[in-house]
């Protein structure tokens, strides 16, 4: 079976057919649709207070950190598109942690969408076609965390 | 430069309020983030080794979270904002 990522010299190689890469080029339209809709539970999965029950130290940190965060997801999803948008066939170590984290960050905000909330929803109706991106995209993780696990 | 001693009438205070043990990061289980995922985060976030990185990744998955790093809280908070950035649900304690 073709497999999408391999490891290489220069980082990792990667081959998608035309409509896989068709395909990924809409994540980072889907994900700057959740950045601007506060009540979309996808938006609550990607913020994650990190002082749940202290809304003083949570503001605070958000103030310093809040636009880092952003800054790095904005970086991460232009990486992603210009390496799809190029047809690369080879990506940096840098690109590919991109790609990692936008692959991630999708499967959160699908999920989150879906209202998966219990482990088991692997198997659960796999009719759904959102369900099938869902998979799709955890099977493109998974390949991709085994090429960069090698690297380490 | 330095200035000649002089002595001074130290004030005392009550120390033991400062004697901080810093801020644990804990990492909590969520039933979407694949379990392999998780084991490259902590590895490359935290330079643990494959054997340290899946102890804690199970920890997560069978007791809930756990606590993947303790020190100062700016160090802390730098890390927590590290694993946000990965997608993990991670949150501040102090320790």
């Amino acid at each position: 079976m073709r497999r999408p990522f391999r490891v290489h010299r220069d980082g990792v190689a990667v081959r998608l057919s035309e409509v896989e890469r068709q395909f990924l080029l809409g994540l980072p339209y889907l994900l700057e649709s959740v950045d601007g809709a506060p009540d979309d539970p996808a938006h609550q999965r990607l913020h994650v207070a990190a002082y749940p029950d202290d809304p003083a130290a949570q503001a605070e940190m958000t103030e310093y950190s809040g636009s880092q965060l952003a800054e790095a997801r904005a970086t991460d999803r232009s990486r992603f598109s210009a390496a799809l948008e190029a047809e690369q066939s080879v990506l940096s170590p840098e690109e590919a942690e991109s790609w990692l984290t936008v692959l991630g960050d999708t499967r959160l905000a699908l999920a989150a969408r879906l209202g998966i909330e219990e482990p088991g929803w692997e198997v659960a109706d796999e009719e759904d076609p959102e369900r099938i991106t869902l998979g799709f995209l955890s099977y493109l993780q998974d390949q991709l965390v085994t090429v960069l696990m090698g690297r380490l | 430069m330095t200035t000649a001693p002089v002595e001074i009438e130290e004030p005392s205070i009550d120390e033991s309020h400062l004697e901080s043990r810093g801020w644990n990061v804990i990492v909590w289980d969520d039933p979407v983030n694949l379990m392999s995922y998780v084991v490259y985060v902590f590895r490359r976030l935290f330079g643990f080794t494959e054997a340290k990185a899946t102890r804690k990744m199970l920890e997560v998955h069978n007791a809930g979270k756990s606590i993947v790093v303790t020190a100062p809280r700016e160090k802390a908070e730098l890390d927590c904002h590290r694993l946000h950035h990965y997608g993990l649900w991670a949150t501040m304690e102090e320790a």
